[in-house]
């Protein structure tokens, strides 16, 4: 057991044990030492369902329409890594396909497999490993810079042609900050933990 | 509960105060807005979803899956989906989600093709589709059965349902010079399209499809006459030549123009499914011919000189159509030779007009021949020994019908050569034997005998002549010549009462001249009557 401090008056103690979804609070002050023990299934669990609505709407839609002389081009997230391909370009076809679709459908996909049961106290057979791979995938899901990349574009062809934005576009704008929360709400150890109480 | 003293055992730091429970988390809200949102976008996606389609296309040029709109008034209506070649690869199968506004409107009668950049002599279209690549156009109706499966037209197709007009059809010898798109006239104001030709069934004719605007559709009558304005048309008359020069267009592009002349016939509206003539040139279009058409057979034993294809085939004197071919065939049966001629007669010139012409025009027909309509050879023309077909009622013809089975229905005939003229005798025979000849006779016997009393007394007559008068007449004869001698005498020259009246007419060419000097002197002096000479 080791010693933490509180932040607000320096008054020291024993970390204790806190269950699920508690949080320290300093005997001196009142003040929150840490939050440790958030919701941290719950929370993620909410978060990646939002997510993975958002994520099926993302692809589902056009993404943005280009409107240029008269020519419409409409895209959707797949229809870049496809164009990429089809121009031969295979190598960054398949990262475009890999951190934009594969990387965070695995991602919320693999969370919701994990998360979900454990909300009710479950853990389905493989929740070890899909866990890990988790770990393992969440470094290749880069849809954050692949909307920058694409803000860039926008910026850019603006004056050229005429962009009206799809619901694809603003279904994805929130799918980043979801997933950026719910990465923020997850910790890891929490849910190694419940695993393991439920093995 | 925050700032409960604990943990004072063993000098240890204070324990923080745990709280079991979490609040129920406001983190839920995410998702079931996120769920909501998507739920709505799912649903709206699903409603404004209209009917998917497939036009199948002989090729899939400038249409792109994914891109190419499908138009209706320049609005998009619809999106091109995927782009495939059919089983066989004969065709292009384009599927389209269509707007969900066109659900009513996509019937067996719904048109589609591509628009592309056309280039023709008459006319440039589909600019815009330059940079914007080819898209379809639809031609929606809400009529006929629903369908999804439709046939692509390959060209724009001259009539739409959002151009008012009407389509009229025309029957042509031949097409001449028009295509589709071609340019209609009236009066040189283009007022309409070539919307397509094709040839008839039997391949007799051209079959031309004229779609002319509204309000210019009502120009047509049904006695409306077309002709093809291609080209010059150049007359010669006594006044000289005459051009007829339509627009630099359609003499490029050809072009059809029409016309309501004033004629007999009343001009009415156009019934449905009329079928013009189109005239090969304006000045045709006076001579009107009729579309309907039909074929006979006539079979001639007499000599045909003079009838070659072309010939007129008369009726009293009306031309009722032309002879088409004439040949020559042994009849097997008979072992005689017969000339069968084929006519062709525009039965409308009969007044054989109609709706369901070809059932009253073979039984209107039948009766003709039962009352003895026949045809014959006729000489047109003397000098040149010109034959025609004529056509007439002829009294007293052997009975004859209708045959059928040559591929035309054979109409009977009568000669017009040594066997009418038989027939002509046998009528005179037959006249003369109807003369009232034994009273005729009697009458004659009774002249005669009344002759020869007239005769015999004409001979008394001659007889007492003789007796009677002829010694009279020598008398006075004798005596006519005595006294002509004495008058002779008198006015011999030597003769004494010559001499006499020589003398005498000297007396009195004396007694004259004194009378004038006498009248002379009274006028110079009349005042001598009363006193005398002066002295």
């Amino acid at each position: 057991m080791s010693v933490i401090g509180c932040h607000h008056c320096d008054a020291i103690c024993d970390e204790p044990d806190i269950p699920d979804g508690g949080a320290a609070i300093c005997m001196r002050c009142g003040g929150t030492i840490f939050r440790r023990q958030r919701q941290t299934v719950e929370y993620t669990l909410a978060l990646i369902t939002a997510a993975a609505i958002l994520f099926v709407v993302a692809n589902a839609y056009p993404f943005l329409s280009f409107e240029m002389q008269g020519q419409i081009t409409q895209t959707t997230l797949i229809s870049g890594s496809v164009a990429l391909w089809e121009q031969g370009r295979f190598a960054v076809a398949a990262l475009v396909f890999m951190t934009t679709i594969v990387a965070p459908a695995l991602e919320i996909g693999l969370l919701l497999y994990v998360l979900a049961p454990l909300h009710f106290g479950r853990a389905l057979p493989g929740a070890v490993i899909a866990f890990r791979e988790v770990e393992r995938f969440r470094p290749w899901s880069m849809m954050e810079v692949f909307l920058i990349g694409i803000f860039v574009a926008v910026v850019k062809l603006a004056d050229m042609a005429d962009i009206v934005p799809g619901i694809a576009l603003w279904a994805f704008g929130l799918l980043i900050p979801t997933l950026a929360g719910a990465a923020s709400f997850l910790d890891a150890e929490i849910v190694w933990r419940r695993i393991g109480d439920l093995k | 509960m925050a700032n409960d003293e604990v943990g004072q055992d063993g000098g240890a730091a204070p324990r923080a105060i745990v709280r079991a429970k979490a609040r129920p988390s406001i983190v839920w809200l995410i998702p079931l807005i996120a769920a909501l949102v998507g739920l709505y976008l799912a649903y709206w996606a699903w409603s404004e979803q209209g009917p998917q389609i497939t036009i199948v296309f002989e090729s899939a040029e400038g249409i792109v899956a994914g891109q190419t709109k499908l138009k209706y008034k320049e609005v998009d209506v619809g999106v091109v989906e995927t782009v495939e070649l059919n089983e066989d690869l004969s065709r292009v199968k384009v599927t389209a989600s269509m707007a969900k506004e066109l659900s009513g409107f996509l019937t067996e009668k719904t048109r589609f093709w591509v628009v592309r950049a056309e280039v023709s002599a008459a006319e440039i279209s589909g600019v815009d589709t330059l940079l914007s690549g080819a898209y379809l156009a639809v031609d929606p109706s809400s009529e006929g059965e629903r369908a999804r499966v439709f046939e692509g037209l390959e060209k724009v197709p001259v009539v739409r349902s959002d151009k008012p007009g009407t389509l009229f059809h025309l029957r042509a010898q031949e097409l001449g010079s028009v295509d589709v798109g071609s340019p209609v006239y009236y009066r040189w104001l283009n007022v309409g399209q070539i919307a397509g030709y094709e040839l008839d069934e039997a391949g007799e004719s051209v079959n031309v499809q004229v779609f002319v605007e509204a309000p210019h559709d009502d120009r047509v009558r049904s006695t409306t006459r077309f002709w093809n304005a291609s080209g010059l048309d150049a007359v010669v008359t006594a006044e000289g030549v005459q051009v007829d020069t339509p627009s630099l267009m359609s003499m490029l592009v050809g072009g059809i123009a029409f016309e309501t002349p004033a004629t007999v016939t009343v001009a009415q509206d156009v019934p449905e499914n009329m079928v013009f003539e189109l005239y090969p040139n304006k000045q045709a279009t006076r001579r009107p011919r009729y579309s309907r058409k039909t074929r006979y057979m006539l079979f001639f034993e007499d000599s045909v000189s003079g009838l070659v294809h072309g010939s007129p085939v008369e009726f009293r004197g009306i031309k009722l159509g032309e002879v088409l071919d004439v040949d020559i065939e042994l009849d097997l049966d008979t072992n005689e030779f017969r000339i069968p001629v084929v006519i062709e007669i525009e039965p409308e010139r009969l007044g054989l007009a109609g709706r369901d012409i070809k059932v009253n025009q073979a039984s209107v027909l039948k009766s003709m021949v039962a009352r003895g309509f026949r045809a014959q050879l006729a000489t047109n023309n003397i000098i040149t020994g010109q034959k025609a077909v004529a056509f007439d009622f002829i009294e007293g013809a052997k009975p004859a019908e209708i045959q059928f089975g040559r591929g035309y229905p054979v109409l009977p005939t009568v000669s017009g050569g040594l066997d009418a003229i038989t027939e002509r005798v046998t009528g005179i025979v037959d006249r003369i034997d109807k003369l009232p000849i034994e009273s005729i006779g009697e009458n004659l016997d009774r002249v005669f005998a009344s002759l020869a009393e007239t005769l015999v007394s004409v001979e008394a007559l001659t007889a007492s002549a003789n007796t009677d008068l002829l010694p009279t007449m020598t008398a006075s004869l004798e005596k006519l010549e005595s006294t002509l001698a004495s008058a002779d005498a008198l006015i011999a020259p030597d003769s004494a009462m010559a001499q006499e009246l020589e003398t005498l007419v000297v007396d009195l060419a004396g007694a004259a001249e004194s009378l004038r000097l006498l009248a002379e002197r009274l006028e110079e002096y009349p005042e001598e009557l009363l006193r005398g000479k002066a002295e």
